[in-house]
């Protein structure tokens, strides 16, 4: 996505001229070490000793405490778990002021805390809540490329926060920044770490192209057998898709009756199950409230929402999604924070949100995690016809001062989509590079 | 594959299903796309739709009627641009407006013979892309040039060419051995038999709101893959009546003979198909649900050259062998699917098929074959609102019919096609 | 006493042509006593290749049925074109032709002609003579032909008529007229002069058919006599068969013709006619 305007503020006499350039992301290929340098763990909590031996086994040099060396550090993992007291809130001073001066371009700061919704005594509560507004705002602190998130865990999840970490240390989460992720307990792992999906049956709905094309894409690179659905009239650029990654592809509208009933026939029909569901299929009718249509409204809410309501039936049925399942949906910033001009949208989105948490808490016996993304400014097809200006704000007005890519929403939900994820559910990740849209 | 070919046992080959670009008018959408890109297209979604990529099948089998001479190996070099594996053969047929359907045949027998697996068949046509030839003069002289030895011999070659030899030579779409299109062909017989101008209006209007109801109800979803932005036929007309029918001008014939009309006739147009045919053993293992199986097949020629036949009648000559073979009458059938080349064709084979004169003296029988019930026919729509890229149109019908028979839960179903060279090709499909 | 004229090679036809207005014919009612032959002919793949793609033949190792005509027209002419031959050679017209063929004719075959003219005759409009042409090879008769030639001039109401056999209450004749149609161009003429070697004015163009009283030139009859043989090559044997052609109304050039038949075991008959039916320019039997 290079126009003209990219290119000129990107040019040498721009960067003489004092406009800020955006780093080059470090994204994740399979087999490049989770990160580019030694991993600071600190804090004194609870996961500590397991995160360092883990990172151990991966050949990643840790240091217990900030010293002096000129080396930079790849990441930063400061354990506040088990902080108490407002008083403890001061270790993320103490090890983070050094540790950030020492931080690698594209370095990665996590915070480790305990999620207050489990806590009872008050000024523990506030302690951890506190942990949310110091991560948000070093967030907007870093430069060159690095991150701040928040993992919080539910109890002595150990397997979950070492799979939180492990996203946040790694390319996968490049644009994700300024973020909390609630983990429960897990003791899953991926079996197969290059090909963490192997053996799993994806379906993306919205896979002809654009963010879908990417998402099946991704779950087909980490290992997994797709099902590329689209509506029929995108079924040429859908085949390209299903062939290029040697899945199948299935022209279904979402808004059908039978639509659910014929993805999990396909899946499990051609390919024996149906592990993983993400439903992306969406579109945008915009216009301002005063002046939509019905039709606006309704076919917005239908693709948008009614259709994955409805498809959850049959995919949840008997036969249909086996208990371990993963169901990620793909809603956006405008649901959070909302846009003018898509109440629409904004409505759908924000439902989607809505059913992520009820339909989480529904299937967590079964083990099936329930989540979704908010993509931010996605550079796509759609995003490249918005008017410069308007586009070039939506670009920079992060923390990152750049415009996400397709592939960082798909690593997200790949991520979302893994065996060793099964303690992260009913969660909505942003992926937005910290924008200043929305809480 | 895993199995291992059993020969000299024949089995049952399976329609797995089929894939097809929209068929598009001539010189519109698909104008500057050649057969190659249209069954490469064509191929590539069929191989999506089965999760094909990278497999070897044991063949690729198609053709088109209008052909180019560079692609005098069109259905390989097909292959080795699409997402097959390249070690998967290929090989061309043709035979008019049954290549399809015939090349589905030939799939079949070998599926049934053992000697393959899985293979693919396809046609592809089109009518806008066509062959133009250099004319007679013009291509004997560069031959001779090509043929001379010296400077001089090939310059006194060329010094033979005629201004008027550099008029080029498009191919018509006329019998080579009478000089007539096959709408003035069909127009005589359709005459000798009396078909009424009224009833193939009806026929062509069924035709649409039949293809029109289908793709409404997602039949075609999954048989149907768009095109350079064509999602469907774009010679469907869903708003089709007799009354609008009724008052296009006859196009075909004379006077009060003159029934058919741009309305009751194909029109020219391009497009591709492809079915997927496989053994019961290679469907299992892939996971793959037989839609419908190739059970038997027949064709037949008529000597329509001096008119004792009419050009599209061979298909009612073809049809009662067959059923003599398997043991069956020509009620029989939950589906027919009787090719429209022209509404009239459809109507003059029914007809010729209730004559107890004709089933006795031409087709040596003891009395009439009967009538069908007009609900099995074309329930979902045919050539006269699809479109008939000559080639194509077999795939067509044998994926659709393959569906609407599993969809039925079971049944048996009846392919008519009638081409080019008095020929017809008929096939029974059974789920 | 037969005088007996032995050519060496084949005569050029434009030869005659160019000379034809001296030959006026005279009032004999009797035609020279003489054979024109030609012996050892062999038949040039080349020619006999443009023949047949022309005609509509399939280029095999037989001759089609007509092509002996060809190779014995240039003889016709050398005996009509002979001294004190009866009929001028301007104006004759082709009016009927039979062929018996006895024996397959091989493309390799050396090819013996004897041409004489016989059977000077009345006719309602004129005067006709009959040429024959017979072609043997290593002494076995094979083909033999017979080319009427009627030169209009004093008209002779009571003399009999040859007439061709009726199509009426055939299959062809109800219902809506089926058969190949052919769209003759204007240079077919000289398409066929080309490989026919006969550049008889008439059937060039219309500039050289005008003085010669036609408005546009005019399809050679054996071509299209030929074209009709050619289409119904595959009903009939290579030998025993007697194709006759009765040419009515000639063949302007250009036209679209239709040729309607009625095929029936040992016997073809058909019409070689307009488009439209209305004029009728040939009539083709042929038996065996």
């Amino acid at each position: 996505m290079t126009d003209l305007f990219t290119r000129l503020i990107s040019s040498s006499v721009a960067k003489k001229a004092g406009v800020p350039q955006p780093t080059r992301l470090r994204r994740y290929q399979p087999g490049v070490a989770l990160c580019e340098g030694p991993v600071l763990v600190a804090g004194g909590g609870r996961f500590e000793g397991g995160l360092t031996d883990w990172l151990a086994t991966l050949a990643i040099a840790t240091q217990a405490q900030s010293d002096d060396s000129a080396d930079r550090l790849g990441g930063v993992v400061i354990d506040l778990s088990a902080a108490t007291d407002p008083t403890d809130l001061d270790q993320l001073r103490v090890i983070g002021a050094p540790a950030i001066k020492r931080l690698a371009k594209n370095g990665r700061l996590v915070v480790i805390g305990t999620d207050p919704a489990t806590l009872t005594d008050l000024a523990e509560v506030s302690t951890q809540r506190a942990l949310e507004g110091a991560v948000r705002s070093i967030a907007k602190e870093l430069r060159a490329g690095a991150t701040a998130n928040l993992v919080l865990a539910q109890g002595d999840s150990s397997g979950g926060v070492r799979s939180a970490v492990e996203f946040f240390l790694s390319g996968r989460s490049a644009y994700v920044d300024g973020q909390v992720v609630r983990v429960g307990e897990s003791t899953a792992t991926n079996p197969d770490a290059l090909r963490p999906l192997s053996g799993k049956v994806a379906v993306v709905t919205g896979a002809a192209r654009g963010i879908g094309a990417e998402i099946a894409t991704v779950l087909a690179r980490d290992g997994a057998t797709v099902v590329a659905v689209d509506i029929p009239s995108a079924g040429d650029a859908l085949a390209e898709v299903a062939n290029k990654i040697g899945g199948t592809a299935l022209q279904v509208d979402v808004t059908a009756p039978d639509a659910g009933r014929r993805i999990v026939e396909h899946a499990t029909g051609r390919h024996g199950s149906i592990d993983i569901v993400v439903h992306n299929a969406g579109i945008t009718r915009d216009k301002l409230l005063v002046n939509m249509d019905e039709s606006r409204w309704q076919s917005v809410i239908d693709v948008n929402l009614g259709s994955i309501l409805r498809m959850s039936a049959a995919i949840l049925a008997d036969g249909g999604m086996a208990d371990g399942g993963r169901i990620v949906c793909v809603a956006s910033i405008a649901g959070i924070a909302g846009n003018r001009g898509q109440s629409n949208y904004g409505a759908s989105k924000a439902g989607v949100i809505g059913l992520v948490g009820a339909l989480s808490n529904e299937l967590r016996e079964r083990g099936i995690t329930v989540n979704a993304v908010a993509p931010g400014f996605i550079e796509t097809a759609m995003t490249a016809r918005i008017p410069f200006t308007t586009r070039e704000i939506g670009r920079r007005m992060n923390s990152l001062q750049q415009g996400g890519r397709p592939v960082d929403v798909a690593e997200t939900i790949a991520w979302f989509a893994q065996p060793g994820s099964a303690a992260v559910t009913g969660q909505v990740l942003r992926i937005c590079g910290q924008s200043l849209l929305g809480a | 594959m895993a199995t291992k070919p059993t020969p000299r046992k024949t089995r049952r080959a399976a329609v797995l299903g089929g894939n097809r670009i929209p068929f598009a008018r001539a010189n519109g959408a698909y104008a500057k796309a050649s057969n190659q890109d249209m069954l490469t297209a064509t191929l590539d979604g069929l191989v999506a739709r089965y999760g094909l990529a990278g497999e070897r099948l044991g063949e690729v089998v198609a053709g088109a009627v209008l052909k180019h001479s560079r692609d005098f190996n069109l259905t390989r070099e097909t292959v080795l641009g699409s997402r097959l594996d390249p070690t998967t053969p290929a090989y061309d047929v043709q035979q008019a407006c049954g290549t399809g359907l015939e090349a589905a045949i030939l799939v079949a027998n070998k599926v049934a013979l053992g000697q393959i697996e899985v293979g693919i068949a396809g046609g592809v046509d089109s009518a806008s892309d066509a062959p133009i030839a250099v004319s007679e003069g013009l291509r004997h002289t560069l031959l001779a040039a090509n043929r001379a030895k010296t400077v001089a011999q090939r310059a006194k070659a060329l010094a033979g060419l005629r201004p008027g030899d550099l008029l080029p030579s498009i191919p018509q779409n006329v019998e080579p051995r009478t000089g007539l299109s096959m709408g003035q062909h069909m127009a005589i017989t359709a005459e000798r038999w009396g078909i009424t101008r009224e009833a193939q209006d009806e026929l062509a209007a069924a035709s649409h709101q039949h293809l029109a109801a289908a793709y409404e109800r997602g039949f075609y979803d999954d048989l149907v893959t768009p095109y350079l932005d064509v999602t469907r036929d774009n010679n469907l007309r869903a708003d089709s009546t007799v009354e609008k029918l009724a008052k296009l001008k006859p196009v075909f014939g004379k006077g009060e003979h003159a029934t058919m009309t741009a309305g009751n006739s194909t029109p020219l147009t391009d497009g591709a198909s492809a079915v997927l045919i496989a053994s019961e053993e290679w469907s299992r293992e892939h996971h793959l649900t037989p839609l419908a199986w190739l059970v038997d097949a027949e064709t037949a020629a008529v000597d329509y050259v001096h008119g004792d036949e009419g050009l599209l009648m061979a298909p009612a000559y073809a049809v009662p062998r067959l059923l003599a073979r398997n043991g069956l009458a020509l009620q029989d059938f939950d589906f027919y699917e009787i090719h429209e080349a022209f509404a009239a064709t459809v109507l003059t084979t029914l007809k010729a098929w209730e004559d107890p004169a004709f089933c006795r003296d031409r087709l040596g029988l003891a009395g009439a074959l009967g009538a069908i019930d007009p609900a099995k026919l074309n329930v979902n729509g045919s050539s006269l609102a699809a479109g008939h890229p000559f080639a194509a149109t077999g795939g067509r019908i044998l994926a659709s019919l393959a569906k609407g028979l599993h969809e039925n839960g079971g049944g048996r179903g009846l392919i008519s096609i009638c081409a080019a060279g008095g020929q017809g090709v008929v096939a029974i499909l059974e789920a | 006493m037969t005088r007996e004229t032995a050519l060496s090679a084949v005569p050029d036809l434009r030869r005659f042509y160019a000379t034809a207005a001296f030959h006026r014919g005279n009032a004999s009612d009797t035609v020279p006593d003489e054979r024109v032959t030609l012996t050892g002919v062999r038949v040039d793949l080349a020619d006999l290749a443009d023949y047949s793609r022309l005609c509509g033949f399939s280029l095999t190792g037989i001759l089609p049925l007509t092509y002996p005509q060809l190779l014995g027209f240039p003889l016709q002419m050398a005996v009509m074109a002979g001294e004190g031959f009866p009929l001028p050679l301007i104006g004759a017209v082709h009016v009927e032709n039979v062929v018996t063929v006895h024996r397959p004719l091989q493309a390799d075959d050396r090819l013996d002609l004897v041409v004489h003219a016989q059977n000077l005759r009345p006719h309602r409009r004129g005067r006709q003579v009959d040429l024959v042409t017979e072609v043997s090879v290593k002494g076995e008769p094979a083909w033999h032909g017979v080319s009427t030639y009627l030169a209009r001039g004093a008209e002779h109401p009571e003399a009999p008529t040859s007439p061709a056999p009726p199509l009426d209450g055939d299959e062809t004749s109800t219902g809506p007229a089926v058969g190949p149609v052919w769209r003759l161009g204007e240079n077919l003429g000289r398409s066929y002069a080309a490989v026919s070697g006969d550049w008889n004015p008439i059937h060039v163009h219309a500039l050289t058919a005008r003085p010669l009283g036609f408005s546009s030139a005019i399809a050679h009859g054996m071509y299209t006599y030929a074209r009709a043989v050619a289409a119904l090559a595959p009903r009939l044997p290579d030998a025993g068969v007697t194709s006759r052609v009765w040419f009515r109304k000639p063949v302007r050039l250009p036209s679209t013709v239709r040729l309607r038949s009625c095929v029936s075991p040992g016997r073809t008959l058909s019409r070689l006619e307009s488009v439209d039916a209305e004029v009728e320019h040939a009539i083709i039997e042929q038996v065996w």
